[in-house]
């Protein structure tokens, strides 16, 4: 029997913690797409996601208004486009990429990921023509993302595309440099990366899933941080438990959305990711989960072990609450999207090295920061090589996701608005990689990937 | 599919899935189960409401008169006044609700405007998964 404070703190939790699923992603597989001729292939991959996604909007809105859940987002991922852009004889990769943003406006989502391309080993044709044309598919769309895996631990790291990638991050600032490097904002280099992952911009729909399934991405730092409150000054092992505790709540939430959604959309329920996802508004912040652990701000010594703590409390109270736990479950410490985190890099506490160490405890990786609009393709490849790295080292996913911003430096801000929110430009080290990346070939993987 | 697990001395775990994946820890039943459930009236389809604000007559009267005309049983009612609020926790049965979810909860937004107070209403699985196992 529910007692009466049970039923208020769940409303509390919902209407004054900002608890809310943050994504509800389905994933659609378009194999069945490929086609030699660019044309047909186009109209075959708008057909699919029009005619499958259909219901996805009304059924997640009516899931929200029956249940009094929050669902900031519907979003469909699909098959890397790499995997069909190299059937045609005739390149229409940039066709395709404005067949999804076609099909994903009809639908009524706010995002579609699946521009991808998976290269850690090696670059088919279809993974060149679509790295190719990622900058202009970025820039001349409006809701599709765009992510490429460059590393594994299985096969070490790709450092060609590495090089490649680079350019292409510099590439797609330069398109929408009248937008702040927009494109930029919706490309994600990964290492390790995730084929089920409900998250942008790094969602797509991995070769090993269902032809159609149900993702769902919680949220909840707002929720982790008021539970916090209630245990300041005790000792870490009541930190765990509490953040545990918060965790399973949150999670519980995600399971139930992503069974309800699977079951009235008749599509296979694939998982929950049991991420915290921070957005720009007040109390809705990792970074003040970390400084209510006791750091002055968010940056400082100590955030690391904070962060590690965090992160693995939250994966064992939200493996608990649900059968099918997976993306990238994990918290994720994006810049421009925490309004925590814009505070601590304005104060110079919170730095792009201190980020990176943090990234290797923690989902994801350098994420959503602004950086000088005069830093280098190399630089940028070789901040991409030592995410990778972490990645591949420690077999988790790690991701870049910078925005070098045209005509602006350090000091500077750039304004995406809503979730993207906003960042202060952030320093990076000036000394050369160049030679470094020249180099290209892969970097072998490591010797802990011998596993059988 | 079917799964036979030994754990512990002797004990045999069956677990009788659809096709599909093996689950990782089985903790829910599944939507389907769920339904048939319902269906056969085992599990019944249950709200909570939540009402908050500033005490004054007639909430309950008002409140229960729109549930009444929707034919909306209330199986449990209680109320407190916490931190100076009249706090009231309404458990209803929309089993056999002659509108629908939405309509109801449009209805108690409007009470809501009337009595200048705050009504929630959500269904009950929200609060229930949330909170048991």
């Amino acid at each position: 029997m529910l007692t009466m404070r049970q039923i208020l703190d769940t409303q509390e939790m919902f209407h004054e913690q900002k608890l809310d699923i943050r994504t509800v992603t389905m994933g659609i597989s378009l194999l069945d797409c490929a086609d030699g001729n660019g044309s047909v292939m186009a109209q075959k991959i708008y057909d699919k996601i029009t005619r499958v996604a259909a219901r996805l909007v009304p059924v997640a809105k009516e899931i929200e208004k029956e249940f009094g859940i929050p669902i900031i987002h519907k979003r469909i991922s699909v098959t890397p486009i790499a995997m069909l852009a190299g059937a045609s004889e005739e390149d229409v990769t940039l066709e395709l990429a404005h067949a999804l943003d076609r099909a994903g406006k009809a639908v009524g989502v706010n995002f579609i990921g699946g521009f991808s391309a998976l290269v850690h080993k090696g670059m088919t044709k279809g993974d060149i023509r679509l790295i190719q044309a990622l900058p202009r598919a970025l820039a001349e769309t409006e809701i599709v993302c765009g992510s490429v895996n460059v590393a594994t631990t299985r096969a070490g790291m790709n450092m060609d595309a590495i090089r490649e990638m680079g350019q292409v991050v510099k590439e797609c600032a330069r398109l929408t440099k009248d937008r702040d490097g927009i494109a930029c904002a919706k490309l994600v280099i990964f290492s390790n990366a995730v084929e089920d992952n409900p998250f942008m911009a790094g969602a797509f729909h991995g070769p090993g899933e269902a032809d159609c399934t149900i993702n769902v991405g919680v949220s909840g730092p707002g929720v982790v941080k008021v539970a916090l409150e209630e245990v300041r000054g005790k000792s870490f092992d009541e930190v765990a438990e509490t953040i545990k505790k918060a965790a399973f709540k949150v999670t519980r939430m995600g399971e139930l959305v992503a069974r309800e959604a699977s079951r009235r959309l008749g599509v296979s329920y694939g998982i929950v990711d049991l991420s915290l996802a921070p957005t720009p508004e007040v109390g809705d912040s990792v970074a003040r989960i970390l400084e209510e652990m006791g750091l002055e701000t968010c940056g400082t010594h100590g955030s690391t072990a904070a962060l590690a703590m965090l992160n693995d409390a939250v994966k064992k109270g939200g493996a608990m609450a649900s059968s099918h736990v997976g993306g990238l479950s994990g918290a994720f410490i994006p810049v421009s999207e925490d309004e925590g985190m814009i505070e601590a890099v304005e104060k110079g506490i919170l730095t792009l090295d201190k980020l990176e160490a943090m990234t290797c405890v923690c989902s994801v990786g350098l994420d959503m920061i602004a950086i000088p609009g005069d830093t280098t393709a190399e630089t940028i490849s070789a901040i991409i090589a030592d995410e990778a790295a972490i990645g591949m080292i420690n077999n988790k996913t790690t991701a870049v996701r910078v925005i070098p911003v045209h005509g602006k430096g350090v000091g500077d801000y750039v304004e995406f608005g809503g979730l993207l929110g906003r960042a202060p430009i952030m320093p990076v080290n000036k000394a050369s990689s160049k030679l470094f990346v020249e180099r290209g070939g892969r970097i072998p993987a490591p010797i802990h990937s011998l596993r059988n | 599919m079917t799964i036979g697990r030994g754990i512990g001395f002797g004990l045999v775990l069956v677990l009788v899935l659809g096709p599909g994946r093996i689950p990782a820890p089985a903790l829910t039943p599944s939507p389907s189960h769920l339904t048939c459930l319902r269906e056969m009236g085992a599990i019944q389809l249950k709200a909570v409401i939540t009402v908050l604000g500033k005490d004054r007559p007639g909430i309950i009267a008002k409140i229960a008169t729109a549930l009444y005309e929707r034919e909306v049983n209330i199986d449990d009612i209680s109320q407190t006044i916490m931190q100076g609020l009249f706090t009231m926790v309404m458990i209803v049965d929309l089993g056999k609700l002659n509108t629908n979810i939405e309509e109801l909860q449009a209805k108690m937004q409007e009470v809501e405007n009337e009595l200048g107070m705050q009504i929630r209403v959500k269904r009950e699985e929200v609060f229930t998964a949330m909170h048991q196992i």
